[in-house]
């Protein structure tokens, strides 16, 4: 008798979570996995970006300013993503203490900064010719500054200790503690009345813009997103090349020295 | 009253304070895409940097390249 779906997907789960807790494995499994996920991040960006440049229509208020929303939204939502992304990472590593949790965690910090730091400097950029201002101290750009810090607050945390399990530890506090910004940031512009516009995009409802202004922007959103997760995982890749190298010089090479000699 | 004002404030007008303009479009984009392009290639270069290296070593010492 053959066991229920859900117990089978909680097992087909399991199994790849033991099988991708292995370096050398992940390793492996992250060579092959880099070039597929490159080749769909690299055509949905530069799809999108052909769409959002030449196929868009301009705003009827705001003109051509409009197509910052392009690269501004996705990562906008990628910088939320990413956290959340980080926190998963944290609560793997505090619950299963699997330290490549910790490495994950890690390579996506410096990536989620960058999103989010791109995402307050595309606002600015936004912000000067439709709000007459770069900056506001809104609620919706203050939390977003905040996530920035957050992440910056990570890294910083994580070199200042170096690497170790202690510092990895109070890293993951930190990832999961932070991670009460996510819906502080998404609810900031109904908890408050604030400059920064209302969601544009909702589950569940038809988007209140033209098929030719939001198409472009799903592109972006996926080649976005894929380009930001074959960062992470190419930087893990590298980390686990160093260590790898560092082990084998370490270990290997001073006893084929001496088997040599 | 435009017309009296310098090239710069000129451009200020036409550029900046005009929604319609592609100005900002054009500097939004290019930083996104220089910085994502610079971290993807230097990205590329340390995995071919790492793999020629153990490549290197794996020769030098017979051992198996993964």
């Amino acid at each position: 008798m053959s066991k229920p779906s859900s117990a089978s997907f909680a097992n087909l789960q399991g199994h790849y979570f033991h099988y991708l807790g292995n370096p050398t494995r992940l390793r492996k499994f992250l060579s092959v996995f880099l070039i597929y996920i490159g080749i769909i991040a690299a055509f949905f960006l530069f799809t999108g970006l052909f769409l959002a440049l030449f196929y868009a229509p301009q705003d009827w208020q705001q003109g051509e300013v409009f197509r910052l929303i392009y690269i501004h939204v996705p990562l906008a939502w990628l910088s939320c993503g990413f956290y959340l992304l980080l926190s998963l990472f944290c609560v793997l590593f505090l619950v299963w203490r699997n330290p490549l949790a910790a490495l994950l965690a890690s390579q996506t910090a410096p990536i989620g900064m960058l999103c989010s730091a791109l995402c307050l400097i595309t606002g600015a950029l936004w912000g000067r010719p439709t709000w007459g201002t770069w900056w506001v101290w809104d609620a919706r750009l203050t939390s977003v500054l905040i996530l920035f810090f957050l992440y910056l607050g990570f890294i910083a945390l994580q070199r200042s200790y170096q690497n170790s399990p202690e510092g990895m530890r109070l890293c993951a506090l930190l990832g999961i503690i932070g991670a009460i910004d996510l819906p502080i940031i998404h609810f900031s512009v109904q908890w408050w009345s604030t400059l920064h516009q209302g969601p544009t995009f909702r589950l569940g409802h038809v988007p209140p813009m033209p098929a030719e202004m939001w198409l472009p922007l799903l592109f972006t959103f996926f080649g976005f997103s894929f380009g930001g997760l074959w960062l992470i995982c190419a930087r893990t890749y590298v980390e686990l090349r160093k260590r790898q190298l560092k082990a084998l010089l370490q270990t290997a090479i001073p006893k084929t020295e001496a088997s040599l000699t | 009253m435009i017309l009296s004002l310098p090239p710069l404030a000129h451009f200020y007008e036409n550029a900046i304070s005009s929604p319609h303009s592609l100005t900002f479009v054009f500097i939004g984009y290019f930083i996104v895409l220089a910085v994502c392009f610079y971290i993807t290639v230097q990205t590329l270069r340390k995995i071919i940097h790492y793999r020629v290296q153990m490549r290197n070593l794996a020769k030098q010492f017979g051992l198996p390249n993964e």
